[in-house]
């Protein structure tokens, strides 16, 4: 069954009808993860977004957004803000903006849990420290005492992780969740979503230009370009055997880039496959 | 030849937590001839930054010196010798400069030499095609620019400076995998005409390898351990080996048998 059926979305400005997105339909399955992939300005963040109903009214889009057999798009704005979180969780790039900056950690995340499930302090801090736990995150109360400045983005993020953990939604969508942090926690996070698909069941679309990170969180991707679907297929095909002139460039480049990494190592590159 | 010799940072924090100092370098020595290309590695909080700041002498040292070729460098003689490119050069340079008077103002050197108006022109252009830009570019702001065009405008200007040293801080990193190749191809072009020596600073052990002849590892203020590029794979300390293994772990797309441990890990 699918959790998310997105049939003929187009989303133009508003004021010039210059079209972002022509006409996209994608689906994700139940408990699988789609990735977007696509250069900066291919669209895949807005179209996340009119997902979410979060793009503001200089765009306009049409189309029919089915979630769970639920028409999105007829929703009041009051039934969208209540699916948010609880429902449709959300990881973004930049933790540090992600974030209310002058409040501390722990008592922003309880806020969002107090509005949906109407928890009590000690009940947000006991879930999110058990969250922290399964994602190996050390001193979990410390760490929701302080302020988002004085935590890393890989923190930041792994807090975000661990929030949508607690919440448990039906889907995620994880907006280039890997892109911010450096290379080594980004290893980290890919994990901690491997790990979060796994204990939240959930289903997951991903947005992402990081091969490494497709090919190890991804069962299907998409590939955009000009808002419109150039590819698609399991992220196991379009990995080994791209079509589109897009993809295979940007599988090569990926290639490129880590055949001296691989070779120094003494693997074979993939030019000598 | 560029050397840092025994060169120590540390910053006072007179945070809400009380006055103290923290220790960003230790002791770092390092050295980088003409030519050639070494990579400083480290995760964030190495201090891998401040070491490229230093060297560009935006900021002082506490102990330990620059040096080029055996001379050490006040703040002025070292301006022309060593240039630099940051990892968004859209927000490294005034917004409201077009690519045009950007790259005027690193020629500031040369007109002082006497270049014509004319003959500056003309080298403006040359820098701009030198990274694969055409003409139309020189009118731009950098709003106006992408993330790769916007690397390469920062490459054209750095080169414009004349410089032997270019540190490179994060300069690919927040590209996209395509974008980076061509960056990286424009840098060991750079390299090749003009002999340009490079300091890449970055945490991707993938783009220093595809770049570098030398690859120094730093962790908590100093340089752990320095390797050749093709000896990669025999790193010794504990902490380059768990780098080394995330990356590897981080491109199971290559290698097949490392592709079968994440399925496996995926479950």
């Amino acid at each position: 069954m699918d959790v998310l059926e997105v049939s003929r979305l187009s989303i133009a400005h508003a004021g010039s009808g210059a079209a972002i997105v022509p006409e996209l339909s994608f689906c994700v399955k139940e408990k699988s993860c789609l990735a977007i992939v696509g250069e900066s300005g291919s669209g895949k963040s807005i179209v996340c977004k009119a997902i979410m109903r979060l793009n503001g009214p200089a765009l306009r889009q049409s189309g029919s957004i089915r979630f769970k057999g639920t028409e999105l798009t007829e929703l009041s704005d009051d039934r969208i803000r209540g699916l948010r979180g609880a429902q449709i969780g959300m990881i973004l790039q930049n933790g540090m903006r992600a974030f209310d900056p002058g409040l501390r950690l722990g008592k922003q995340l309880h806020s969002v849990l107090k509005a949906h499930f109407g928890w009590s302090r000690e009940q947000s801090r006991e879930r999110l420290s058990e969250a922290m736990e399964l994602l190996l995150l050390q001193s979990p109360t410390a760490v929701l005492n302080r302020y988002p400045h004085e935590l890393s983005g890989g923190m930041l993020q792994r807090l975000m992780i661990a929030l949508t953990l607690v919440l448990q939604p039906e889907l995620v969508i994880a907006d280039e969740p890997t892109t911010a942090l450096d290379a080594a926690s980004r290893q980290e996070a890919i994990g901690q979503l491997i790990s979060l698909r796994r204990q939240a069941g959930c289903s997951m679309i991903l947005i992402s230009h990081d091969l490494s990170a497709v090919e190890r969180i991804a069962d299907e991707v998409l590939v955009l370009r000009g808002g419109m679907a150039v590819e698609r297929g399991t992220a196991a095909e379009l990995l080994t055997s791209p079509r589109h002139a897009y993809t295979r460039h940007l599988v090569e480049s990926k290639h490129a880039l880590s055949g001296r990494f691989v070779q120094a190592l003494g693997g074979r590159t993939h030019a000598e496959r | 030849m560029l050397s840092v010799e025994k060169i120590a940072k540390s910053y006072s924090s007179n945070g809400w937590r009380g006055p103290g100092r923290h220790l960003v370098l230790k002791e770092v020595s390092l050295e980088c001839r003409p030519g050639e290309c070494v990579g400083i590695i480290g995760a964030s909080g190495s201090g891998k930054s401040t070491l490229g700041r230093l060297i560009l002498g935006l900021e002082q040292p506490d102990a330990g010196s620059v040096r080029i070729d055996g001379e050490e460098l006040g703040r002025r003689s070292r301006r022309g010798a060593v240039s630099a490119v940051f990892q968004d050069y859209r927000s490294s340079i005034h917004p409201f400069f077009t690519v045009r008077q950007a790259l005027q103002e690193a020629l500031g050197g040369s007109r002082r030499s006497g270049d014509s108006k004319r003959g500056s022109s003309r080298k403006l252009e040359t820098a701009l095609e030198q990274v694969g830009l055409d003409v139309s570019y020189l009118e731009r702001y950098p709003h106006e620019l992408s993330g790769g065009q916007a690397q390469r405008i920062g490459l054209a200007r750095a080169l414009l400076t004349g410089a032997r040293w270019i540190v490179l801080d994060e300069a690919v990193s927040s590209l996209d995998a395509p974008v980076q190749v061509q960056v990286l191809e424009l840098l060991r072009e750079a390299r090749g005409t003009y002999g340009t020596g490079y300091l890449f600073i970055t945490h991707d052990l993938e783009a220093a390898a595809y770049l570098c002849d030398r690859i120094a590892v730093l962790h908590e203020g100093r340089i752990i351990e320095t390797i050749e590029t093709e000896r990669l794979g025999e790193l010794r300390t504990p902490y380059a080996r768990e780098l080394l293994d995330k990356f590897r772990l981080g491109h199971a797309l290559v290698p097949r048998q490392h592709a079968a441990i994440t399925k496996e890990e995926r479950g």
